[in-house]
């Protein structure tokens, strides 16, 4: 019986998904949350709901995801995709321990151990358990990473020419994943290089090659395949200006337009945060981002993800390493220089990439105490995941957001007390999306104007202002502050202000 | 690689991630950006607080000012607080202070004999200060755009 069809195999595998399952479904958020950085949910779940078009770079993959969640008819629009992410975080929990228990460095009961500590390891870790709790994108970029890891692990020890089905499949997975999230990119060397470009030892064994460099094939074929697959995927964002042709509410940048297009897709809009972390910010998020690292995996779970580092050997451990390795720094760095607030975030797929070593550490201290004494590897076994369990105890508090109504009392509220017809200006993420939620998703207090003061410097958004909204007024050129402007244009019209500093605050005039 | 040497930077590794994770440190800084294009953050100095608020596709970064830039006292005017550079990038940015009718923050400096309220800037470009008009806000804010990119200190 191979170890895949074992009892014990599908015992650990029904434990973790009942386990993490529960877990994740015990923490989801009722509804709209700001919780866990989540103030953007409104903007996605409101673009999703009107077939509108959300803030770059549009995620038409998510998009497409979460009209399909939209329709399971169980409590409302917003738990429906905190449900989506609470999914796509156990999905990609699940395939991490697939990833593992298929690796060929160890055998028997230790590839389930290694499998069952990896997937805790990332499924409990804070920053993954709370983008599984709240509308975001990163769940589901996750999942796609995740996936790659499982097609790519089968073909570790593989020196079989590739099947043109795992080719392809590579790059579409890729290609949906760039429609989800431009941070793909930095998946994409590795996604192409490993088994793209082989050593020339393998020669006998390939079917196409050329002269790459002293040592090195490149297999054509199998990249070409790859990118077929990749542009296959890539078509998503052919839905964007299709959803944008129907003038929806929310509409970033009016992508039915060939400029509108680039500038959404392209995330220009945050181009400027790429690298911009001041000089003197750097250091406090390196020292935050090891308090982060630290806080994932606890103490027993750092020591172990380095002890596999440093000890396990071979040719196809050196290349998951190094496929990991390269994970783990490139959205380290990456995250670490992104001059936003919540870009701790990105570092999701550098902590899975830690959950494996941790998986692949405690098997290999498992091993080592094994060859002692049978009992020291199973107790080595227990007391890992009981450490990982326990450090998950911890969390639990600030992970549950099963009571969090801020963001829907906040809305409601000030709904309640905008007067008739009134103009509500906003600014700040959290008080923005909420309302388009009420407003737009909810379709509450159809009188009422919401207009986002941060925007209206952008053509398309008076546009879609105009469209939206035939009786307002939209100037062309600011005269002053631009909401200052807009209410001028519009007399007798009551004006609100909606705005988020630390705290929300609605006031009306 | 010897067994030795590996556990040796096996441990130097684990050490400098203790360290670096004891240490205090902090992820979000002020007047860093969100999905909506623009940006708000309240800067703390001397018990007094100011508000920057960056509009259009700007973005603003402060740091306390070098003494060199601190604005120089003049007679007939009032200033409150110490100066910040304000670092924009953008093709508008919109600087906010808190109304000096609402104590105990502080505001914008302006001359005391003129109705109109100034904002003095010292640009990089320039090396001198320049002196600009200021509007209001019905959030109860004393507001000054500037359109270009650079380093700007003012005082508040």
């Amino acid at each position: 019986m191979s170890s895949s069809h074992s009892p014990l195999h599908w015992i650990s595998f029904t434990i973790l998904t009942l386990s993490l399952g529960g877990v994740y479904i015990s923490t989801l958020a009722p509804g709209l949350t700001w919780a866990h950085n989540g103030a953007d949910g409104g903007d996605l779940i409101s673009a999703v709901a009107t077939g509108g078009v959300p803030h770059p770079s549009g995620y038409p993959t998510y998009l497409l995801l979460a009209g399909a969640f939209q329709l399971i008819p169980l409590g409302s629009l917003a738990f429906r995709m905190n449900l989506l992410s609470a999914v796509c975080a156990l999905a990609a929990a699940v395939l991490v321990y697939l990833t593992v228990v298929r690796l060929p460095f160890f055998t028997g009961s230790l590839l389930w151990e290694a499998g069952l500590v990896a997937a805790l390891a990332y499924g409990l870790s804070p920053l993954a358990w709370s983008q599984a709790v709240i509308t975001e994108v990163y769940s589901l970029q996750a999942l796609f990473l995740a996936l790659l890891l499982y097609l790519w692990s089968s073909r570790l020890e593989d020196s079989s020419p590739i099947p043109i089905r795992y080719d392809v499949a590579t790059g579409l997975v890729c290609g949906l994943a760039m429609g989800n999230h431009l941070t793909t990119l930095f998946i994409l060397p590795v996604a192409f290089l490993m088994g793209g470009v082989v050593r020339r030892s393998n020669e006998l064994q390939v079917q196409e090659k050329m002269f790459f460099w002293s040592g090195w094939n490149i297999q054509w074929k199998s990249i070409g395949w790859r990118l077929a697959g990749l542009v296959v995927g890539l078509l998503v964002y052919i839905t964007l200006p299709l959803r944008a042709a129907s003038n929806p509410p929310i509409n970033w940048g009016n992508p039915a337009t060939l400029k509108g297009f680039l500038w959404l897709v392209s995330g220009r809009l945050y181009s400027g945060l790429l690298f911009g972390v001041p000089g003197n910010f750097i250091l406090p998020r390196i020292q935050y981002w090891a308090n982060l690292l630290i806080d994932q995996f606890g103490w027993v779970g750092l020591v172990i993800g380095l002890y596999g580092l440093f000890t396990l050997q071979g040719s196809s451990v050196k290349k998951i390493y190094l496929f990991t390795g390269w994970l783990f720094i490139a959205f380290s760095i990456f995250s670490i220089s992104y001059n936003s607030y919540d870009s701790d975030v990105y570092l999701i797929p550098a902590f899975m990439a830690y959950a494996l070593w941790v998986g692949l550490g405690a098997a290999a201290l498992i091993k080592l105490l094994q060859h002692r004494k049978a009992w020291l590897g199973i107790l080595a076994g227990m007391f890992i995941i009981a450490a990982l369990v326990i450090t998950a105890i911890m969390h639990y508090p600030a992970m549950d957001v099963s009571h969090d109504r801020t963001a829907e009392a906040y809305g409601t509220a000030a709904f309640n007390s905008t007067p008739v017809d009134a103009i509500i200006f906003t600014d700040g993420d959290q008080v923005t999306f909420t309302l388009w939620y009420f407003r737009f998703a909810l379709h509450q207090r159809p009188d009422v104007t919401v207009v986002v003061t941060g925007l209206l410097p952008y053509d398309w958004y008076r546009a879609t202002l105009q469209s939206t909204y035939p009786s307002l007024s939209v100037p062309g050129v600011a005269h002053g502050p631009w909401e200052a402007t807009v209410a001028q244009a519009n007399p007798g019209r009551s004006a609100c202000f909606a705005t988020y500093q630390n705290t929300a605050a609605f006031s009306c005039h | 690689m010897k067994t030795n040497v590996r556990f040796l930077i096996f441990g130097v590794i684990l050490a400098c991630i203790a360290a670096l994770g004891f240490s205090h440190g902090a992820w979000a800084g002020p007047l860093m950006q969100g999905t909506v294009p623009s940006c708000q953050s309240t800067i703390t100095a001397t018990g007094s607080t100011c508000h920057a608020n960056a509009t259009g596709s700007g973005f603003i970064m402060s740091d306390t000012a070098l003494p060199e830039d601190v604005f120089p006292m003049v007679p007939g005017s009032l200033n409150f607080g110490p100066a910040v550079d304000l670092t924009t990038n953008g093709s508008l940015v919109a600087v906010c202070f808190p109304d000096i009718d609402t104590p105990p923050v502080g505001n914008i400096w302006r001359w005391m004999t003129s109705a109109d309220w100034l904002a003095e800037y010292k640009t990089i470009q320039s090396s001198q200060w320049v002196y600009w008009p200021t509007y209001h806000t019905n959030g109860g804010m004393t507001c000054t755009n500037t359109y270009a990119n650079g380093v700007y200190t003012i005082e508040y």
